[in-house]
């Protein structure tokens, strides 16, 4: 018998809430509100973000019984949330949601490495923002965010080969978009 | 398409880790490796456009009891009754271009048909000719 890895630990911990035990409810909240806030940011907005994810995570553990893999848990979460931002989004008929008033942890000591860094995040949000949203999306959630390849795909509700090839083609138009300053 | 603009199209694959060919050109082209240094910072420091911290939700557990109380729709009946929905609709599409196609095959065959065949019953008045 193996050493139990991260992953038979959360199907522990998805059955126990299934049952109905609120310390594991509470460590599976936990685990994933992060990573259902992250997505719902990146294709909602900033603004509407929070009220859809706490109704996504509302709905993950009302439909946790569904669930028929517990250690499948994320993708299946991701997928909920997901489901949830598009038909938000559909109802808003909103195609793009620009990045603005993306919020990053406050730089601290210099203020002269403080203003390159802020510099630095404007050139690549707005390289970010010329990506289609096609693109953006899966560049956002897999580069931005880490999520694993599989979580994306679940996520957008996309093959995982059309997350692989959209994550390529997206590096590539990120690497004509930014401009370079290079002394070879 | 040169040696340099192959590997310069590959640093996107790169990103997920060492890739042999790519690795190789990079030791021997100063331009190549520069471009792949600035890009890889690139891809570091876009984790600083990373979703903030999710505050803690708002009385999340009492909502979730709320909501669990409330009755959970029959999801198996409604996919059923939209089936059954789905078949009545089909079933009816189908009896009413039945339905079409026969009426217009009667009127057209009742327009065609020779004068003689006409019955008295139908209203029609029965003329033979007869040969002289």
């Amino acid at each position: 018998m193996g050493v139990p890895t991260e992953m038979t630990a959360l199907g522990d911990i998805v059955a126990r809430a299934r049952t109905g035990e609120r310390k594991a409810q509470e460590e599976l909240l936990e685990r994933s509100r992060q990573r259902v806030f992250a997505l719902c940011f990146h294709l909602l907005g900033p603004s509407d973000a929070e009220e859809a994810a706490q109704e996504a995570l509302l709905k993950i553990f009302l439909r946790l019984e569904d669930l028929r893999d517990p250690e499948a848990f994320f993708p299946w979460a991701l997928r909920v949330a997901g489901n949830l931002c598009r038909d938000s989004l559909r109802r808003r008929a909103v195609a793009a949601i620009p990045l603005d008033g993306v919020e990053v942890a406050a730089d601290c000591g210099d203020p002269e490495a403080a203003a390159v860094a802020s510099d630095q995040r404007e050139r690549l949000r707005l390289a970010v923002d010329r990506l289609s949203p096609a693109l953006r999306d899966v560049l956002l959630l897999r580069d931005v965010e880490g999520l694993s390849t599989e979580d994306t795909a679940a996520a957008l509700d996309l093959p995982a080969g059309t997350v692989k090839s959209r994550l390529f083609e997206a590096r590539k138009k990120m690497r004509n978009l930014l401009p370079r300053e290079i002394t070879a | 398409m040169t040696e340099c603009e192959r590997i310069l199209e590959r640093l996107a694959e790169r990103l997920d880790g060492p890739l042999e060919e790519v690795d190789r050109h990079l030791a021997v082209c100063p331009a190549c490796r520069a471009e792949w240094q600035a890009l890889s910072q690139d891809f570091v420091d876009l984790r600083g456009l990373k979703a903030p911290p999710m505050p803690p939700p708002d009385c999340f557990w009492l909502r979730y009891e709320l909501a669990a109380e409330r009755p959970r729709p029959d999801l198996a009946w409604e996919r059923r009754s939209r089936t059954l929905q789905r078949g009545l609709a089909a079933a009816a599409v189908a009896l009413m271009l039945t339905a079409g196609t026969l009426l217009g095959w009667c009127a057209l065959s009742a327009a065609t048909r020779p004068l003689q065949e006409l019955t008295p019953g139908h209203g029609a008045v029965v003329t033979e000719v007869k040969p002289r």
